[in-house]
């Protein structure tokens, strides 16, 4: 298939465009020209059904078992008919297991309540476009909010965060897994490193997909018009493409084109804590606050690692999507510092497939140096102790370098616990302090204080420093929190695994 | 009273056809050749290749399986000829449609003799008969990676939830198709199969299953028409097309207002009896266009000879009770008819541009009486024989009403 085509479609795949008759009321997908049933074409509008809802059920469906060469690394999957809101769309089901065993469509599967998401659908050839598009997956109410805005509020003289979202995969791979894989003992990274299990996604999910879900359900927390957003960065290690930037895929997603700016950034895991005071400063300064009314960093990685490494064993997947600006405000930054070296602790040279590192050499001289060195910097500019923080969050490689480092700095354990998730989740590589900063805005009271380090290999760390506001709680409804993200998650054993990270041809 | 040679559009003079195979040592052109060579001799000298004046070609997708456009200048190769040759595509209905536009071309007074073909070569690229297929899908279907098979058992799904066809009936339309197939020496597959192997066979597009599907093959098979007024010149023993319908409906699936049958039969079959001045209880015969099992359920259901929703448990009796003889009788409220009597897309093969013409060539041979082995024997003569053939999911059909 060729480019100019994708390009045509890109807008109705990412957004799904429909065409609404406002004469007759008929409602079609895809859009059109002309209405079939009035002959009123002037009064079709395009609609956007990302928009207007998000739940649809199945009308019917069939399980392909034999694609076509346009599909072949997906099969089997569900190609589907679902009714949203009155339309008919085509889709494909995903997140939904098929075995060799028949599927009992008409029982199990035609009027199964189903929600869209963001997904993979075809390759253009291994040097080809990626395809992206809509699928929908099986319904799940704690993983689901109904889309509505926010009426503006406040507006505070200052920016800040004013929403959050994340998005974690439906499925995990457990430590025990990948050890009995090599033939290793597990108790080695699970009271060794403290991680347990992580995150992995469907053979249809990447960064892409990470960045665009986590965007959508930020946009949905904060309320806002995507139209709004005037500068995206993602960062991340794992980018879908060498060169075209995961943003462009964003902006568009969301529905921000085209009056949108950003770029794609590459610093190991802070990538996208890097973004955060341009963020920030392009919407507080007089100039550009002018154009800028707000800003969007992400951060996800579908987090590489070579097979049967220790990082195999801790590598995660997702998205962290944070959205600034100056009106209704949930957390207010009052602090930043950084503190970058050139450390070769962790890199990747192109064309490699995996990542390598220096073994005990990213422990000291990388991470800890570098962390400890912005936080120092940062609490000594603002006059401010361990104590005078409520929590702190660190970049997560591992359980225990967090827990080190923050008793080495002068932190208690109770202040870190509410932002470390990588036990559960995995380290997710540039989303991985983010991650910790959104668990912790899930359960935090307003007025209080939170310091964010980060740290990127290669080598650097970003502090940051937020108190909340009481909008956070006034939002707080609104989110999918992180914790309800982890639970009932489906096990995958490492084949899969490999299969899902790409390590495996098929 | 008018006569039925007055009603018709056209007269059938002969028809022929090859096997329907993988046919590995035949190509395109001989396939097209072999089956317009047989019709012509089958007329006795009576109509030789200088007196045909026009052409209808029915195929679907020799761009890509033989990177061959333009079929029409093949003929003209081949025959040595200058005459008007048409290829007419609508995906598995270009044969039927190709019949059609042979018929407006003798109505039109333009034409006395005119020949159709319908051809396919299917095997020579079989790494990619899928994708090909999909292209009488819409681009948003194939986009999310359904295929032929996967949008018929959506079909096919839906059909089994609103009205509660049974898998097992489904089965029993391919143990039929089978059955017929037994005596017909040019058929793909000329032997019965059990209900079970159908319930056990691979898994394609979870409901459908291998045996629900026509399978993969190259044929092609001809006819040789010409005027009403004429037709005694030719042949002791015309066929008469006395109507012709054809329609269309949305190309996507999920466009339509109807899942569970195909609109493009009713419009087109409307057109056809119309014309014809015909209803179900004068029809003997039926070739309809089973590409999958479902298909012929829909079929009996859309072109009305039994209620919607109840082709399923119609079949599955008919079937069931079936107790000796070579062909099953479906015993409909309005007459005993016999539905694909050498074994349909399933059993006789569906090479996709020949079957609109080979279901043509079935009629007439069994309205003649010529059938051999797979001679139907009905308690009544065999008088009015339907053509049912549908494009893609039905975005295209076409409905012949033959008459002797």
């Amino acid at each position: 298939m060729s480019v100019p085509y994708v390009h045509r479609n890109l807008a109705s795949r990412y957004r799904l465009i429909a065409s609404y008759c406002d004469a007759c009321n008929g409602k079609y997908f895809p859009k059109r020209k002309i209405c079939p049933k009035c002959g009123n074409n002037d009064h079709l509008k395009d609609i956007s059904l990302i928009k207007n809802g998000h739940r649809a059920n199945v009308f019917s469906a069939s399980v392909i078992r034999h694609p076509a060469t346009t599909h072949t690394g997906y099969a089997p999957y569900i190609s589907a008919v679902v009714e949203m809101d009155g339309y008919k769309l085509p889709t494909m089901i995903t997140d939904f297991e098929i075995t060799s065993d028949e599927i009992d469509i008409v029982n199990d599967i035609i009027g199964m309540p189903v929600e869209p998401v963001f997904r993979r659908i075809a390759e253009q050839g291994d040097d080809g476009v990626i395809e992206y598009g809509m699928k929908f997956r099986p319904f799940q109410s704690s993983l689901f909010k109904e889309y509505s805005t926010y009426v503006p509020r406040k507006t505070s003289h200052r920016a800040g965060l004013v929403g959050y979202g994340v998005y974690l995969p439906n499925y995990k791979v457990t430590v025990e897994q990948i050890a009995t894989t090599f033939g290793t003992n597990a108790n080695t990274y699970k009271r060794g490193l403290a991680l347990e299990e992580k995150g992995v996604g469907n053979l249809d999910e990447d960064t892409g997909t990470y960045s665009v879900e986590s965007a959508r359900r930020a946009l949905n927390h904060a309320g806002i018009d995507p139209q709004k957003i005037d500068r995206i960065w993602v960062g991340s290690e794992s980018p879908p493409y060498a060169v075209k930037p995961t943003t462009t895929i964003v902006a568009e997603a969301i529905g921000a084109v085209p009056y949108v700016g950003g770029s794609d950034r590459e610093f190991a895991c802070k990538a996208a804590t890097d973004a955060i005071p341009d963020a920030i400063a392009l919407v507080n300064d007089e100039l550009t606050s002018k154009t800028h009314e707000y800003t969007m960093v992400i951060g996800a990685d579908k987090a590489q690692a070579r097979p049967g490494d220790a990082l195999d064993y801790s590598v995660g997947e997702g998205g962290v999507t944070l959205i600034f600006g100056k009106t209704d405000v949930i957390a207010e930054p009052f602090g930043f510092a950084s503190y970058l070296t050139d450390t070769p602790d962790f890199w990747r040279r192109e064309f490699e497939k995996f990542p390598s590192h220096g073994g005990r050499f990213t422990g000291d001289p990388a991470y800890f140096k570098h962390v400890m060195g912005a936080a120092e910097k940062i609490m000594n500019d603002l006059e401010m102790t361990p104590k005078d923080f409520d929590y702190v969050v660190f970049h997560q490689p591992n359980g225990k370098f967090p827990i080190r480092v923050g008793t080495q700095l002068g932190f208690e354990i109770e202040q870190l616990k509410p932002g470390l998730m990588v036990t559960k989740c995995g380290n997710l590589y540039s989303g991985s302090s983010p991650l910790g900063f959104a668990s912790t805005l899930d359960i935090a009271q307003d007025n209080e204080k939170i310091l964010l380090v980060s740290y990127g290999s290669g080598a650097g760390s970003d502090a940051s420093a937020w108190i909340t506001t009481d909008v956070l709680l006034e939002k707080r409804e609104r989110t999918i929190p992180v914790r309800d993200q982890i639970k009932g998650r489906k096990e995958m054993d490492y084949l899969q695994y490999a299969r899902s990270k790409g390590t495996l041809m098929f | 009273m008018t006569e039925i040679k007055d009603r018709a559009s056209a007269a059938i003079v002969s028809c022929g056809r090859t096997k329907f195979s993988e046919l590995w040592e035949d190509s395109l052109s001989d396939l097209m050749l072999d089956s317009l060579l047989e019709s012509l001799n089958s007329t006795n000298g009576n109509i030789e290749f200088r007196d045909i004046e026009s052409m209808y070609i029915g195929n679907f997708i020799s761009e890509k399986i033989v990177d061959q456009g333009l079929v029409a200048g093949e003929l003209a190769q081949q025959f040595g000829t200058h005459i008007p040759i048409f290829r007419l595509e609508g995906a598995c209905a270009s044969g039927g449609l190709a019949l059609y536009n042979a018929c407006l071309g003798i109505k039109s007074g333009k034409f006395d003799v005119v020949a159709v073909c319908g051809v396919e070569k299917m095997t020579d690229r079989g790494e990619i008969v899928t994708d090909a297929l999909a292209s009488a899908a819409s681009d948003w279907e194939r986009f999310y990676g359904n295929t032929f098979p996967g949008l018929y058992a959506t079909l096919m799904a839906r059909h089994m939830y609103e009205y509660g066809t049974t898998r097992e009936q489904l089965a029993m339309v391919a143990v039929k198709n089978h059955q017929h197939a037994v005596n017909n020496d040019k058929a793909q597959y000329p032997f019965p199969i059990k209900i079970e192997s159908v319930l056990k066979s691979p898994l394609i597009a979870d409901p459908v299953r291998l045996l629900d599907c026509s399978p993969v093959s190259d044929g092609a098979s001809s006819i040789i028409l010409c005027k009403p007024e004429i037709a005694k010149e030719y042949t002791e023993t015309p066929v008469y097309v006395t109507g012709a319908g054809a329609a269309t409906d949305a190309l996507s699936f999920f466009n339509r207002n109807d899942f569970t049958g195909l609109a493009a039969t009713r419009f087109a079959a409307q057109g056809a009896f119309r014309e014809a001045k015909i209803i179900q209880k004068d029809v003997d015969i039926l070739e309809v266009h089973d590409c999958f099992t479902i298909e012929e359920i829909t079929a009996l259901e859309d072109l009305k000879f039994v209620e919607k929703g109840e082709g399923g448990p119609f079949i599955g009796e008919s079937v069931d009770s079936f107790k000796g003889s070579k062909h099953i009788i479906y015993p409909t409220e309005t007459g005993e008819i016999v539905v694909n009597c050498g074994g349909g897309l399933k059993a006789d093969g569906h090479p996709v541009g020949a079957t609109g013409a080979r279901q043509i060539c079935e009629i007439w041979e069994q309205l003649l009486g010529i059938a051999g082995k797979k001679q139907v024997d009905l308690d009544t003569d065999l008088l009015t024989g339907v053509a049912h053939n549908i494009g893609g999911t039905g975005g295209v059909g076409s409905v012949h009403v033959l008459q002797v």
